[in-house]
């Protein structure tokens, strides 16, 4: 197996997780990169995401594995990579001898928003505590913000200012940012351009996962 | 920034995002033309269409064109983007259609008219031809309705007749020429052939424009791939233009005359260079009967040499029963099992030789013995009701062939084992069309359709036997538009500002909307569908001469009546009148040398 790191970005933020298996197969035939088939009735690559990314938040190192049929020269695979990628995808690296991907414990996001609402979203983040539902398939459930995440940064930047957090991604918890958002919004109204870039992941001893 | 905040608002951002693979962008500087070509449809469905794709890549090899594709937004996106006041973009740029040069509409159905209104409103748009001005796009329509231009002729500046890969070119050098002047453009534009400027009536039909040789004709070397799923979403190679059959019903049997056929070679080429290009894993063979296609065998074994070990999937839709052989299906399963499709379109033989379907009982069952024996075990079949001379017993015959079929099935020692069969009537409504042999044919009624639709539900019997049709309201709404005339653009409008728009999708669709335009506008269904038109009539499409004489078409009644087949145009020429306008590759006299 090896691994590609890549960044989805800009308008690519749209395409979501099921549209993203379509896009990166025709992106592998179109590279021509020697990835290995599945036998049996339907071939098909194995391709395996790290962790699906919601619609309307940017990557700045996704993950995919595959198993390659035949060897080639990863710099090669890099620069074919990017030559068939749509726009706003660009592969950043790509290596084997990896964590796999169930080690994936949080994700860190850096979220923007418009420099005048830094007052109130400092004092928002400032509660001891900031209870909201998460809805999933089933239920909804009451989790804490405050006490799922944990704060990286609060830094400046032009007419935004970068909020960085790492919350839970992974298979036993995960906690998506625009949770944060909705509930900012619940407490100061509409927060028009809130930019979400999800970072890197780490494993559960906060180690970086590579 | 507007768009972003609306896009993560609506269903489906990717619709109107933009960005995919294939989609060309071009420098604004370098660019002469801005032109918009616009689906009246939904972004899945006009991304299946291939008529866009090929146009898309012959005004983008101009330098100073650029093209950009514009769909018609779905509901919420619309609202979002009226809220907003953003109005209606192209895709490649995000600009606003209305600073463009040209707004150019295809329309493939009857039921799009009303977003062709509904595009035009949310682009802000003058709606009607007589109120832009210099400073607003030239609107211009093409594709098989324009075949009778007329019931939408007041919203288009100017229609192009036929095929466009040259036509629309010319338009474009034209335009140049007329140093970008509204108003001398479309003066000189009326003036070519394959034009028709509704501003300007022409003194002779409009010639319909026809491809000569369509190996030469450009052909995409790329598609635009879009990320999510659109209904045809593969590499389309279109292996010939034109149908030799002459089925009375099919429209296109006629407007896409004379036949014309790509030689293997070339499509080879193409479908290597549109996988490589795009990264699809299916290629389609595209044509109105791919089994009349000569060398079939040839170009199926050849595609399959480079696809088997790509993991290419091909397909063959629009295969004929009557020469259906057992090496193509073999070779069509030789990647991928899939269904088996046919169409009948009528119960009886009786029917189908009015109708000039020359497909035997016999036929029938021969290819399905065969696909069943190489382990197919499901059948979609597709058929018609209310054609001309029908009574009870042909619709019983729909059944009875079902049947048949579900009985060949259980009588086979080697179909596949511990497998069921299903058989699929897909059921729709037959609507008379311009430029056919039923084009004066009266169109049955609404409750005549569902009449007919029950009965043939009461008789089919066995649970393998499944039966699909549509509410035939939208049948008779179609058939009006189609057969229609100028009058009718204030339906059309009646039915915009009482909120009508994707009426192709049902659940948008609102019958008692069109009723109502229609009886405020003081007309009727009667008259444009039910009556019977005598042949002597003037039609609204005598404006349009699609090189198929109407002397052949009342000859083609008349042998209907008579339950008379015409042969294939292989076998012996029907004297259509093609030949006057193009020769193509099997016309007598115009064989190609």
């Amino acid at each position: 197996m090896i691994r590609l790191v890549f960044s989805k970005k800009g308008l690519a933020k749209y395409i979501s997780h099921l549209d993203m298996q379509r896009t990166m197969q025709r992106t592998l035939r179109r590279a021509g990169i020697p990835v290995w088939y599945s036998e049996g009735f339907n071939p098909h690559p194995y391709l395996c995401f790290a962790s699906p990314l919601s619609v309307g938040i940017e990557g700045e190192n996704e993950i995919i594995d595959f198993r390659l049929a035949e060897e080639m020269p990863f710099e090669e695979m890099k620069s074919r990579f990017n030559q068939a990628f749509p726009q706003g995808f660009t592969a950043k690296d790509i290596y084997e001898g990896f964590d796999p991907v169930k080690n994936i414990a949080f994700a860190e996001y850096t979220l923007s928003f418009p420099k005048d609402t830094q007052p109130a979203f400092e004092k928002f983040w400032q509660r001891d505590s900031i209870p909201v539902l998460k809805k999933t398939k089933r239920a909804q459930k009451e989790i804490d913000l405050k006490e799922e995440s944990q704060t990286v940064s609060l830094a400046e930047n032009g007419d935004f200012f970068d909020f960085t957090v790492i919350l839970p991604c992974g298979s036993e918890k995960n906690i998506n940012p625009q949770l944060i958002v909705s509930a900012l919004e619940e407490n100061v109204g509409k927060i028009n351009s809130c930019r979400i870039i999800r970072n890197r992941f780490y494993k559960t001893d906060l180690s970086i996962f590579q | 920034m507007e768009l972003e905040n609306i896009l993560s608002r609506v269903q489906k951002p990717a619709w109107y995002s933009g960005g995919e693979y294939g989609s060309i962008v071009k420098d604004l500087s370098q660019v002469g033309i801005r032109f918009g070509f616009c689906f009246p449809d939904l972004y899945e469905i006009g991304m299946s269409h291939l008529g866009i794709k090929i146009l898309y890549h012959c005004l983008n090899t101009m330098p100073n064109v650029w093209c950009e594709r514009v769909f018609m937004p779905n509901l919420d996106m619309e609202e979002e983007m009226k809220k907003e006041n953003i109005p209606l973009f192209a895709l490649e740029s995000k600009d606003p259609i209305r600073e463009f040069d040209f707004v150019g509409f295809t329309l493939q159905y009857e039921m799009s008219y009303t977003n062709v209104l509904n595009m035009l409103a949310l682009a802000q748009i003058p709606m009607f031809s007589k109120n832009r001005t210099d400073t607003d796009p030239i609107v211009i329509a093409g594709g098989p309705c324009t075949c009778n231009p007329e019931p939408i002729a007041d919203f288009i500046d100017l229609f192009s007749i036929g095929e466009g890969e040259e036509h629309l070119k010319t338009l474009m050098n034209l335009y140049l020429k007329c140093g970008k002047n509204r108003t001398k453009f479309l003066q000189e534009a009326a003036k070519i052939e394959g034009t028709y400027v509704p501003q300007y009536p022409p003194e002779k039909p409009v010639k319909m424009q026809k491809i000569q040789d369509l190996d030469s004709v450009e052909y995409p070397d790329r598609f635009v791939v879009p990320f999510s799923q659109v209904v045809h979403d593969r590499v389309m190679l279109e292996i010939m233009r034109g149908c030799i059959r002459g089925c009375r019903f099919c429209q296109a049997g006629f407007l896409y005359r004379p036949f014309r056929q790509k030689s293997p070679e070339i499509l080879i080429e193409q479908a290597n260079k549109l996988c490589k290009e795009t990264g699809y894993d299916e290629i389609s063979l595209t044509s109105l009967s791919t089994s009349d296609y000569d060398k079939l065998p040839e170009l199926c074994d050849n595609l399959l040499v480079y696809c088997m070990p790509q993991h290419i999937n091909l397909s063959l839709p629009s295969l004929r029963v009557d020469n259906f052989t057992k090496e193509i299906l073999e070779k069509v399963q030789a990647t991928r099992k899939s269904g088996l499709t046919f169409a009948p379109e009528a119960g009886t033989q009786r029917l189908r030789d009015v109708i000039n379907k020359n497909v035997t009982e016999e036929e029938i069952e021969h290819t399905c013995r065969i696909a069943f024996e190489g382990g197919c075990t499901s059948v979609k079949l597709y058929f018609m009701i209310g054609l001309p001379t029908e009574t009870d017993e042909d619709i019983k015959g729909i059944a009875e062939t079902a049947q048949k079929i579900v009985d060949l099935y259980y009588s086979l020692p080697e179909k596949p084992k511990g497998k069921s069969i299903q058989v699929t009537i897909s059921l729709a409504t037959f609507v008379p069309k311009p430029f056919t042999p039923f084009q004066w044919e009266s169109q049955i009624s609404l409750e005549e359709i569902e009449r007919k639709q029950k009965y043939l539900k009461s008789q089919i019997t066995s649970k393998k036997i499944k039966l699909n049709y549509h509410d035939g309201k939208t049948s008779v709404i179609e058939g009006v538009l189609a057969r229609g005339d100028r009058r009718l653009s204030k339906v059309l409008l009646k039915v915009f500002e009482n909120g009508g728009k994707l009426d192709a999708w049902d659940e948008h669709f609102s019958y008692e909307r069109w009723i109502q335009a229609i009886n405020d506008c003081g007309l009727s269904v009667e008259e444009y569908a039910g009556r019977k038109r005598p042949f002597d009539e003037p039609l609204p499409w005598d404006i349009i001469d699609i090189g198929v004489s109407k002397e052949f078409f009342i000859r083609e009644n008349k042998k209907a009546y008579q339950e008379k087949t015409t042969p294939s145009c292989k076998l012996q020429c029907a004297g259509c009148g093609i030949t006057e306008l193009c020769s193509g590759d099997v016309c007598p006299g115009g064989k190609k040398q």
